[in-house]
């Protein structure tokens, strides 16, 4: 009997203290190494990108039959391809040549009409051809990102004319529209796209080595009237009109790290307002998708949404915290990420997250690898 | 069973865990269970995915307990055994 006790009572020590510290020892030395930009950990998770990018040889990556999907897939993995691989060879110029052959793969396949065939299929046209007055084409944003890191590595790149006759285009409908907003696809306006437009407009001048355009001061403005929720301070997900539509944790956590390039003040604010939405257990933590008091369903945007808390949120948070340099909230996500994303050995020194596909690890190499140096 | 048996059947079950929760681990990241799911080898994505999860879970957050505390709950139970008494 008394063996039983004593048993019983080590256990519950044991347990205890175990989960008091369990995510800390488990996750925060590699946390520390992608906060503080370790060239080791951000070129295993790159090599691994760049591997998967340059392997592909269709437009698409994944052919589920569903042509929005996976045309915006193929869009997200090249882009965050770029953005990732970008910002590590900015920060190491050493590596350029080692992952320029990936960014030209992607940049090549960026502005190819065929990878996004939904937006023509909508439009009539991609936009990559040609923009009707009146047409919004927001999704260009992505793609104008992408285009826009891939001139900051290499100035003279086969697809700067495109690049920029997609950003002289898109310029004159941020800055004519009255709303700050512009439409993604014909009757469908998604704040977080017209936040890529403007990061993809910030971008354009900042690879080019231009001033930051002094127009998109007064753009801002009226996105934020229209698009900012004033309760939350964060993004409107989805608007039909100005000041409507419900704020959502994803598209203000990916927003955030879109406006870095071209309004920081709005991106800093933007992760200062996702950070109430944290929720935490065991020192884990995660972003709502939607504010307290308000619930909802997931969906492509968001990833599952699972206790409020979501995916997506919770990774593109991930780049808020980095532009923002919340090392607090940075660690506190990156436990979450590395207990359910679950970074491996994959293969020739390179690692991956197991349940990331190449979209995840994309998407993750960009937002880990956020945020000029110091 | 005897303490150092009793330890030894533990870190083997631990390296078994462990080696096991590698193995499918590297089997995941070397593939992309999306496109797996959607157009490849469904079910042994599928099947590594739903015993790798809660494998991990296990070995996070059940493993070390079972193994500090099993360990010093048996320390303890040798220490309070009766000592044999030496022959007369």
């Amino acid at each position: 009997m008394i063996s039983l006790i004593r048993r019983a009572i080590v256990w519950v020590l044991c347990g205890a203290l175990h989960l008091a510290l369990v995510a800390s020892l488990l996750c925060d030395r590699e946390a520390s190494r992608w906060y503080t930009r370790d060239l080791s950990t951000q070129r295993a998770l790159a090599d691994h990108v760049a591997r998967g990018v340059l392997a592909q040889d269709s437009p698409t990556f994944y052919q589920t039959g569903v042509s929005r999907f996976d045309g915006q897939s193929a869009v997200a993995i090249d882009q965050m391809a770029l953005l990732g691989l970008g910002q590590i060879v900015l920060a190491h110029p050493e590596l350029r040549d080692r992952y320029l052959p990936a960014m030209r793969a992607s940049a090549a396949r960026l502005s190819d009409p065929r990878q996004l065939e939904y937006a023509a299929s909508v439009y009539g046209q991609s936009g990559l051809l040609r923009m009707d007055p009146g047409e919004g084409h927001a999704y260009l944003g992505y793609i104008g990102l992408g285009l826009g890191m891939m001139r900051r590595v290499d100035p003279h790149f086969p697809q700067a004319a495109l690049h920029d006759r997609l950003i002289a285009k898109l310029s004159e409908r941020l800055y004519a529209s009255e709303t700050g907003l512009i439409e993604t696809y014909p009757g469908e306006s998604w704040p977080p796209d017209v936040a890529a437009v403007a990061g993809a407009i910030g971008l354009h001048a900042l690879s080019a080595g231009r001033p930051r355009p002094a127009a998109l001061d007064a753009w801002q403005a009226r996105f934020e009237r229209c698009a900012l929720d004033p309760e939350t301070g964060w993004l409107r997900q989805h608007t039909q009109r100005c000041g409507a539509g419900a704020p959502r944790g994803s598209g203000t956590a990916v927003g955030s790290y879109f406006l870095s390039f071209s309004s920081p003040d709005l991106s800093a604010r933007l992760a200062r307002a996702l950070a109430s939405g944290e929720r935490s257990f065991l020192g884990f933590a995660a972003i709502r998708e939607y504010p307290r008091g308000t619930r909802g369903l997931g969906d492509v945007d968001s990833g599952p949404v699972i206790f409020g808390v979501s995916v997506g949120a919770t990774g593109f948070g991930l780049g808020a915290a980095m532009t923002s340099r919340d090392e607090r909230l940075m660690r506190r996500l990156y436990r979450t990420t590395r207990l359910f994303g679950a970074p491996m050995p994959a293969g020739e020194g390179a690692s991956a997250f197991a349940s990331g596909g190449l979209l995840g690890n994309a998407l993750l190499l960009a937002m880990l690898t956020a945020g000029e140096e110091e | 069973m005897r303490l150092s048996k009793r330890l030894a059947l533990r870190f083997v079950l631990v390296l078994v865990a462990l080696s096991l929760h590698g193995a499918l681990g590297r089997y995941l990241a070397g593939l992309d269970p999306i496109d797996e799911l959607v157009s490849g080898e469904r079910i042994p994505v599928l099947f590594a995915a739903i015993v790798f999860f809660p494998l991990r879970a296990f070995v996070w957050f059940v493993l070390p307990v079972w193994l500090t505390a099993g360990t010093i709950a048996d320390l303890f139970d040798a220490r309070s055994q009766p000592k044999p008494r030496a022959q007369p």
